[in-house]
């Protein structure tokens, strides 16, 4: 109580006003020093982020061009050929001497008309499927994996709950992202049962896909490989997002998601 | 310490005072064509700073009364701070609540210059409530920045360095602000201790005023 006493005011006034000064000079130097971390990590994140923008973005041009590869051999080596060859035949047609020479050749080139047509069919068909077009998402899955199902190697369970439409433009990348999936389970995964299901509710489109393969390798991430980044890039497109699991029962999980209707600006 | 703030101290820390509130208006006259908005606000509040400064010092040398001025500088000068305020949208505190603590305090400090304290008293009720605002609005601010989306760095922001010298200024002056009618009839030491104190606050506080008329604001 005594040492209390022998304060004086002087002293007192001073303590406190010099007090406060230190007190909001702390204030300032703590909120600087923290507003530049923040700051530091805000950069640090959009750089990361212009990053991944920038894979996904040369992951989109590979792909483009890789599809411009197989169209463009598909069309030399298939339809550049036959009509060549068919040519021949057209060539040969004029120096047929017999009628029946004649009835020969044409059935030939009416044959290899026929077979050109069916590949530019099929190269049509892969840009944009008919199935897709006309019967929607879900009959196109099925169609899709008819096929695979048919080669009987591997088995895929397909199950759906469509209780919302889908966008046709998202349609195609779901569909897309199936074939792009089950092409890497079957090509990497020694897989012998593939299990997917959709859902869409809510404004949203989900995927389940599973497989009881050997799983993925260590480090693997959604930006693994072209054909993940490709993934990546549409379902960003579609405001959506993917998450890569591995369980003990079965050698991958992914769930899927994403906005049903592009968000109108 | 009381020996270091004796009468010669305090004299040359006024002195020093009166010549150096100059240099946030010069330093804004000097760069006037690159000031942007906030900036241009932050001169008028050091015109106005220089006006009641000298107006006051002029008054007191002609022997006449000067507190009325202050009766008059503590509103305007709190209008022209919540102006400078206003311009910042992203503010935690809307422009418009803003607005009404302005008429409120200006409804305050007509009705102390009238009714409490008499234009030829120090008008600490408006001194310590003006304190009290700045302090807080002045937390608030920093708070609404680390709260932004887009962060950006302070170096060229103007109005962080006038915040800086709003918080720094009020907070240590607040005590004397609080005990301002105590000190005014007290010793000549603690008279001297407080103001010598207050006026090495000013000039800290002008210097943030320089410093945000001198950066270069980010477009």
């Amino acid at each position: 109580m005594g040492e209390a006493s022998s304060i004086s005011p002087e002293q007192l006034l001073i303590g406190g006003m010099l007090g406060m000064f230190i007190l909001s000079i702390s204030i300032v130097v703590f909120f600087v020093v923290y507003q530049r971390r923040l700051f530091k990590q805000q950069q640090e994140h959009l750089r990361k982020e212009a990053d991944y923008q920038q894979k996904l973005l040369r992951a989109n041009f590979l792909s483009q061009e890789k599809e411009r590869n197989r169209i463009g051999k598909d069309l030399h080596d298939e339809v550049g050929a036959m009509l060549t060859t068919t040519k021949l035949y057209f060539g040969h047609l004029e120096q047929a001497g017999t009628q029946e020479q004649f009835q020969t050749i044409k059935e030939k080139t009416f044959s290899l008309l026929d077979q050109t047509m069916t590949t530019v069919r099929r190269v049509s068909h892969d840009l944009r499927p008919v199935v897709l077009e006309k019967l929607g998402l879900v009959e196109a899955i099925f169609n899709t994996i008819d096929l695979i199902n048919q080669s009987g190697e591997i088995k895929i369970d397909f199950h759906h709950e469509m209780n919302e439409s889908c966008h046709e433009e998202f349609e195609l990348n779901w569909y897309r992202i199936v074939q792009e999936l089950t092409h890497n389970t079957i090509k990497h995964a020694s897989a012998k049962t593939i299990e997917i299901h959709f859902s869409s509710a809510e404004g949203k489109m989900k995927m389940l896909f599973k497989d009881d393969g050997i799983g993925f390798e260590e480090g693997f991430t959604s930006m693994s490989g072209l054909g993940m980044q490709n993934i990546q890039s549409r379902l960003q497109l579609m405001h959506g997002e993917m998450d890569i699991q591995k369980p003990e029962d079965c050698g991958i999980q992914i769930s899927l998601s994403s906005t049903l209707k592009p968000h109108i600006i | 310490m009381d020996s270091v703030f004796n009468d010669k101290a305090y004299g040359l820390l006024s002195e020093i005072n009166t010549w150096y509130v100059f240099v946030p208006m010069l330093v804004g006259l000097i760069r006037f064509k690159k000031l942007d908005q906030q900036q241009k606000l932050i001169l008028a509040i050091a015109v106005l700073v220089v006006l009641n400064d000298h107006l006051i010092i002029q008054l007191k040398e002609a022997s006449l009364q000067n507190v009325w001025v202050l009766h008059l500088y503590v509103p305007i000068l709190f209008i022209m701070i919540i102006r400078l305020y206003t311009t910042d949208n992203s503010l935690f505190i809307s422009s418009k609540a803003l607005k009404l603590f302005a008429i409120v305090f200006v409804g305050f400090s007509v009705l102390n210059s009238f009714l409490i304290q008499s234009v030829e008293i120090w008008p600490s009720n408006m001194i310590l409530a003006a304190s009290i605002f700045y302090i807080a609005l002045s937390v608030i601010y920093f708070g609404d920045l680390l709260r932004k989306p887009n962060l950006k760095p302070l170096d060229n922001s103007p109005l962080f360095w006038f915040n800086c010298g709003l918080l720094l200024y009020n907070a240590s002056a607040f005590l004397l602000f609080l005990f301002v009618t105590n000190i005014l009839s007290g010793t000549d030491t603690v008279l001297n201790i407080g103001f010598s104190l207050n006026a090495i606050f000013n000039l800290v506080h002008l210097t943030s005023y320089s410093i945000a008329l001198w950066v270069k604001p980010q477009a």
